[in-house]
C-alpha cells in the first residue's frame, strides 16, 4: 500500500496528470475514488492530511489529535457562542476519528428532500441498494452490549425502558471491536471500518495513487471545463504542484469543498448554507461504579425525540475529556469529579438546530466560518438538556455537570429548571462534529450548487460527493447518507460517460 | 502563555502528583500548547496572540514581573482581576483544554483516580 501513497518528500515532479482527480479521502471521496478505480480509471486522491496506518495509532490522545485532526482539533465557528468544530485531516478523513456510527438516512428526511427540495432519485427505495452495499462494505453491526462493559450505554438503555422511550442498539462500522474506547483518536486495533481500512485499500489495489499532505488550493478552468488543480505541499507553503485531469471529483468536506470552489471563483453560492448538528456534553456521576472507560462509544442511541431533532448517546470517557468538558467549572470541581472517576459517564445530546453558518473565503488560505445563533435554538438546547437530565436521573445519576457556564452542579430536574432561567446562548458550550449542505443538490441553479447528477451547474467536469451536497442536515450521523449519495452520484456518472 | 498554562493546571491534584515524579511536565505541556496555537487558523491565532501579549504587558506594568515568574497566589489574583478583558475567557479556555489534554497524556504511572 505504501508505494501508492506519496508523502511530502516524494513529489519529485512539478506536474502530474490523471483521468480522475479526487479531492479528499473521507466518506464521500473514498467511495467515489474507489468506484472509479474499480471501473478501470486512473485515479489520484489528493489528501491534505498525512497517511497514518492503523499500526501507528497509540493511546496518546494529544499526539493522535495532532496527527489526525485539522488544526490539531481547534477550528472555531465564529458566533455567539463560539462553537468548537472538529474534523479529520488525514488519509481516511473524518471516518478515522468519528464514533463509527453509520446510519441510514431517516425516511422523513429523505421525504423532506423529495417534497421540499424536489429531489428525485434519492428516495428511500432509490438509496436502499446503496445502504445495503455500504453496510456490507463497512461491516455494519448493531453492537452487542455486555453486562460488564459499556455500562454507561446500558444505563441509557435501562432508563429508556423505564421511561418508555425508544432506544436502539446503534449500527456501527466495526469488526471485532476490542472496546479500546479510543474511537475519536483513531482505532488502534483497526476494528473501526473507516475508509482507511475499507475503500482506500480497494482503490489502491485497483491502481489508485494517494497524494498525501497535499492541499488543493485552486482550480484552474477555462470556459465550463476545469483543467488542473494547484496544490501546495503541507508544511512547505512555497512548494506547489499542478495536477491536470479529465474530471475532478471533490469530496473535501462541507467546509473545505465550498472554500475551494469560492477561492477558485467557480461558485458564489457555495458555502452560504452550511448546516450542522450541535453536540452538548453532559458529565454524570452515578452512585455505583460504571467503569465507562471499559467500553466503546455510541453503542445505544435514544431515538424517542429524533423527529424533533434530538438524539442521546453515551460518549467516550477519558480523564482528558472530563477535564476538557468541565473546564468551565474550574479545577476544584474537576478534582472532585475525578475522585469518582469510576462512577462517571459522559453523555452527548445531539440536536438538529435552525442556526445556519456561512463560509468566508476572502482572506488567506483557511476558510472562516461564521454562524448566527437562531433564537429558537436556545429553547431547543434547554429541552435537549432537560430530557438528557431526566434520562440520566432515571438511570441513577446523582450529579450532573451541564455544558452551561455558571450553573454549577445539578442534582435534580427541579434544580435544573430553576438554573435554566436566565441562561444565555453565550453561556453554552457547544461542539460540532457534523457539517453538511454547503453546496446543496437541487433542480434550480439559482438555489443549488450542483444538479441531481452531482455536477456543478456551471462546470461540465466537476462532481461533488461529500456532505456538502446534502440538501439539509440529516439529524443523524451523516456518514451512511454521504456514502449512499456518493454511490448514486458516481454510478450515474459512470453510466452517463 | 506559560503563566496562563500554569494557572490552569497547578491546582489540579493530578498535576501536583505528577510534579513529584516528572519535572519535564511543564516543558511538555508548554511545547504542546504552543504548537497548537501556532497552527491555529490565522483569524483565531491573531486575537489569541494579541490578548496574550496584552496580558503579559499588563502584568509587567501592574506587578513589575512576568506572569510566569509570579507566585501562584499573585498570579491567580492578577488573572482574576483581568478576567473581564474581551477574549480572555476564550484564550483561557483554549489554553486550559489543550493543557489538560497533554497533562493527562503525560501520566508516567497507571491511573488510579
Amino acid at each position: 500500500m505504501n508505494n501508492s501513497v506519496l508523502d511530502r518528500e516524494d513529489y519529485t515532479k512539478n506536474t502530474y496528470s490523471c483521468q480522475y482527480l479526487v479531492v479528499g479521502t473521507g466518506a464521500g471521496a473514498g467511495v467515489a475514488g474507489t468506484l472509479l478505480a474499480e471501473s478501470g480509471h486512473d485515479v489520484i486522491f489528493l489528501e491534505e492530511g498525512g497517511y497514518y496506518p492503523t499500526e501507528s495509532y497509540t493511546s496518546n490522545i494529544s499526539e493522535m489529535i495532532t496527527h489526525l485532526y485539522r488544526n490539531q482539533g481547534v477550528f472555531p465557528f465564529l458566533g455567539k457562542p463560539t462553537i468548537a468544530f472538529a474534523e479529520g485531516c488525514c488519509v481516511g478523513g473524518s471516518t478515522v476519528i468519528n464514533g463509527a456510527l453509520v446510519c441510514r438516512t431517516p425516511p422523513w428526511i429523505l421525504d423532506e428532500w423529495q417534497n421540499d427540495y424536489g429531489l428525485k432519485g434519492y428516495g428511500q427505495k432509490d438509496l436502499e441498494k446503496y445502504f445495503g452495499i455500504v453496510e456490507r462494505d463497512l461491516h455494519i453491526v448493531n453492537h452487542e452490549l455486555e453486562e460488564k462493559d459499556n455500562l454507561d450505554s446500558l444505563k441509557l438503555l435501562r432508563a429508556s425502558e423505564q421511561l418508555g422511550w425508544k432506544c436502539v442498539m446503534a449500527p456501527r462500522a466495526v469488526k471485532n471491536c476490542l472496546n479500546s474506547n479510543l474511537c475519536p483518536t483513531g482505532c488502534p486495533s483497526g476494528a473501526k471500518q473507516s475508509t482507511l481500512e475499507t475503500y482506500i485499500p480497494r482503490a489502491i489495489r485497483n491502481g489508485a495513487r494517494i497524494f498525501s499532505r497535499c492541499r488543493a488550493t485552486k482550480i484552474i478552468y477555462s470556459g465550463n471545463r476545469a483543467k488542473k488543480i494547484i496544490a501546495s505541499i503541507t508544511g512547505n507553503k512555497s512548494r506547489h504542484i499542478e495536477i491536470s485531469f479529465d474530471h475532478l471529483v471533490i469530496g473535501g468536506g462541507a467546509v473545505q469543498t465550498p472554500h475551494l470552489l469560492r477561492r477558485s471563483g467557480i461558485s458564489k453560492l457555495a458555502g452560504r448554507n452550511l448546516q450542522f448538528h450541535m453536540t452538548l456534553k453532559v458529565v454524570a456521576r452515578f452512585k455505583d461504579r460504571l467503569d465507562a472507560e471499559k467500553g466503546t462509544i455510541f453503542t445505544v442511541q435514544v431515538q424517542e425525540f429524533e423527529r424533533e431533532g434530538l438524539l442521546i448517546m453515551a460518549s467516550n470517557l477519558k480523564p482528558h475529556y472530563i477535564a476538557m468538558t468541565l473546564s468551565h467549572y474550574g479545577n476544584e470541581v474537576i478534582n472532585k469529579v475525578l475522585e469518582n472517576y469510576q462512577s462517571l459517564g459522559i453523555f452527548a445530546a445531539m440536536i438538529r438546530p435552525k442556526s445556519i453558518a456561512h463560509i468566508i473565503s476572502w482572506f488567506g488560505d483557511q476558510p472562516i466560518v461564521f454562524y448566527r445563533f437562531d433564537p429558537e435554538d436556545l429553547s431547543r438546547i434547554k429541552l435537549a438538556l432537560r430530557r438528557t437530565a431526566s434520562l440520566l436521573f432515571q438511570g441513577g445519576a446523582i450529579e450532573l455537570y451541564m455544558p452551561i457556564a455558571g450553573i454549577g452542579v445539578v442534582r435534580s430536574l427541579k434544580e435544573l429548571d430553576r438554573k435554566f432561567i436566565g441562561v444565555k446562548p453565550g453561556n453554552i458550550e457547544i461542539l460540532c462534529l457534523h457539517v453538511m449542505s454547503s453546496c446543496p443538490m437541487g433542480y434550480d441553479s439559482a438555489t443549488s450548487v450542483i444538479n441531481p447528477d452531482g455536477k456543478l451547474w456551471n462546470m461540465k467536469n466537476i462532481t461533488l460527493t461529500d456532505a456538502s451536497v446534502l440538501p439539509s442536515s440529516t439529524g443523524r450521523n451523516p456518514q451512511g447518507t454521504i456514502m449512499a449519495f456518493a454511490h448514486e452520484i458516481i454510478n450515474r456518472h459512470i453510466a452517463l460517460s | 502563555m506559560t503563566g496562563i498554562i500554569l494557572e490552569n493546571i497547578e491546582s489540579l491534584k493530578h498535576y501536583q502528583t505528577m510534579q513529584d515524579k516528572n519535572s519535564d511536565t511543564d516543558k511538555d505541556i508548554l511545547q504542546f500548547v504552543s504548537k497548537v496555537i501556532i497552527h491555529l487558523p490565522w483569524y483565531f491565532y491573531l486575537p489569541v496572540r494579541v490578548i496574550a501579549t496584552i496580558i503579559g504587558l499588563l502584568c509587567l506594568i501592574v506587578t513589575g514581573h512576568k506572569l510566569n515568574l509570579l507566585s501562584s497566589e499573585k498570579r491567580s489574583s492578577f488573572l482574576k482581576r483581568i478576567r473581564f478583558i474581551p477574549f480572555f475567557s476564550m484564550l483561557n479556555k483554549l489554553v486550559g483544554s489543550m493543557a489538560f489534554l497533554k497533562l493527562f497524556d503525560s501520566l508516567p504511572f497507571s491511573p488510579d483516580y
